[in-house]
């Protein structure tokens, strides 16, 4: 008996003290599960330029497509496109470890930043103001916009019911869901049942192909936002976002990310802005 | 009977053990955890023109530095909490001893107290330059070559950056090196009663003093600064979480305006500081 008493609480201890052990490891770190199998896996949300996928195939195309894959042949890892997620979803996707990385861009708001953690900006987008062609109301009037006549169509969750809520407190928000999509938010518009909807010039040049002459963007002295377009990982994924900051940099000192500007500019004019370059040349003749 | 108490003892700590697996991983929540968990962000700060005013009747702060905090608090939907008055001398025991989260007000990031603390991306910069009594007859030109003789004594405090940076400027001039706990208004006495020359500052210093004192001080070349200072927040030195969190606000601020606007309400003089450059390039049409 005193032997089976000795080996048990032995035993116990063994276990006691590889216990903290055994709990920090319970998790593996996203970066760590990406050094195991080589494999990126991606979370993205869609909309041109960024992220296109065919309806039919199911082949996924846009600049930030050809961003990642770059990003991997750099890094010798296998960029998996593992989950569409919708924009209001996406700290959720990364929090539930489905996905290592939202690979679309993400714009970096500071209410995303408290549970996401950005890459360094591969470019930036600006969000403007929209109104139907022939409503001259709020050209270059910020404050016209934020009057209780004024209905701005904003979607659930995401940074445009923040800006109406920040920027046009006093204004009517018409508030879609987000699975909505863009195309419905736009009727919105179109239909009058909203005055003015905040997007980037991507959206509203993808959605004029489809309804020309239908809306206009709002003169104003500046974009209402300017956003840094940047990787996310999970908030305490340090090691991984480092990991993306180096391929990043990369990507920008080798003039990768200007080659791709270039390549989708022609067809989305004016929607990306190159992130400045840290240093200067010397002095050239 | 005794062996099954001690059993039972055992399994009911090993059950408590393993419900603390996070306890048992790191000891402790990171400082950006708690404010995630408790919704607040808790800031010392200094009381310094026009960072930051406090009423004297109702003890509320505001000034640059409020409305800078209280827009990252509505953006990342946090509240903002002005917990303790520092000083220069105590801040990074304050903040070691975890009596508040950050230091809010802006803190010069020298590279000394790199080894303590974290800084944020900069809010906005300053210039350094030499400031002297402004009937001071040997200073009427921006030749900053005449400061860097044997009979100019500059000032300077015990552990403060401004002194090694005079040394390197100014090699040949004296050095009066001041106790660290020594206040501003003390400090600028020993230049006001010629018990020095000269001492480094920048234009909001030097405007917040003339405010208040008949005897005059000017800037010499200000244009042509022996240092551009950036202004930053102040964490702790592992929390860099929240200095990621913190700067990507901020960054979200210039971009959209709101810091330049906050400079053009508080600043005493147009432009008194630099502004952050656009980290983004605008084609040009």
């Amino acid at each position: 008996m005193k032997i089976t008493m000795t080996s048990f609480i032995t035993a116990f201890f063994i276990i006691l003290v590889s216990f903290p052990a055994l709990a920090a490891n319970e998790k593996e770190s996203a970066f760590d599960r990406v050094m195991r199998t080589g494999q990126l896996r991606c979370g993205y949300g869609t909309g041109a330029p960024l992220i296109v996928v065919d309806p039919n195939t199911k082949e996924i195309s846009g600049i930030a497509y050809d961003l990642v894959e770059e990003m991997g042949k750099a890094l010798n890892i296998e960029i998996v496109w593992a989950e569409e997620v919708s924009w209001g979803s996406l700290s959720a996707a990364l929090r539930s470890g489905r996905v290592d990385a939202i690979c679309s861009t993400v714009w970096a708001s500071p209410s995303r930043g408290k549970s996401m953690a950005f890459t360094r900006p591969v470019f930036y987008s600006t969000v403007e103001a929209f109104a139907r062609i022939d409503d001259k109301r709020f050209d270059n009037s910020l404050d016209r916009m934020n009057q209780p006549d004024v209905r701005i169509a904003v979607a659930e969750g995401d940074v445009t019911e923040e800006i109406a809520n920040l920027d046009f407190p006093k204004a009517t928000q018409a508030v879609h869901p987000q699975l909505a999509g863009d195309e419905y938010i736009f009727m919105s518009l179109i239909e009058n049942k909203a005055d003015i909807l905040f997007l980037n010039t991507a959206h509203m040049i993808d959605f004029m192909k489809k309804r020309p002459g239908t809306i206009r963007k709002i003169p104003l002295p500046r974009p209402l936002r300017v956003w840094k377009n940047t990787f996310a990982v999970e908030i305490h994924e340090q090691e991984l976002k480092d990991m993306l900051d180096t391929t990043v940099d990369q990507l920008l000192n080798t003039g990768m990310v200007d080659r791709l500007i270039k390549k989708y500019e022609p067809e989305f004019p004016g929607v990306f802005l190159p992130v400045a370059r840290p240093y200067e040349y010397g002095a050239q003749k | 009977m005794k062996m099954r108490s001690l059993i039972t003892a055992i399994t009911t700590l090993f059950i408590i053990l393993i419900s603390l697996p996070a306890r048992a991983a790191d000891g402790k929540d990171s400082v950006f955890d708690r404010i995630m968990r408790s919704g607040t962000i808790r800031c010392g700060y200094y009381v310094f023109p026009p960072v930051t005013y406090r009423d004297p009747s109702t003890d509320a702060l505001s000034g640059l530095s409020v409305d800078i905090m209280n827009l990252i608090g509505e953006r990342a939907d946090l509240k903002i909490e002005w917990t303790e008055e520092v000083s220069f001398g105590n801040w990074v025991t304050a903040l070691q001893a975890d009596r508040f989260d950050m230091v809010c007000t802006p803190m010069w990031p020298e590279i000394p107290m790199a080894r303590v603390a974290a800084f944020s991306e900069p809010m906005f910069y300053a210039g350094l330059s030499p400031m002297v009594r402004a009937n001071d007859e040997r200073f009427t030109t921006d030749d900053l070559e005449r400061f860097n003789q044997p009979d100019i004594t500059f000032l300077a405090q015990d552990g403060n950056a401004l002194a090694s940076l005079t040394k390197a400027a100014f090699p040949n001039a004296k050095l009066r090196v001041m106790p660290a706990m020594m206040d501003g208004p003390t400090m600028m006495q020993e230049v006001i009663t010629g018990k020095a020359d000269v001492i480094l500052l920048d234009k909001n210093g030097m405007i917040s003093y003339n405010q208040n004192s008949p005897v005059k001080l000017k800037l010499i070349a200000p244009d042509k600064p022996i240092k551009v200072q950036p202004f930053t927040l102040a964490v702790r030195r592992d929390e860099m979480i929240l200095r990621d969190f913190i700067s990507n606000a901020i960054q979200a601020l210039n971009n959209d305006g709101s810091i330049e606007r906050l400079l053009q309400k508080w600043e005493p003089e147009p432009y008194t500081f630099l502004r952050a450059p656009k980290p983004y390039e605008v084609p040009q049409p």
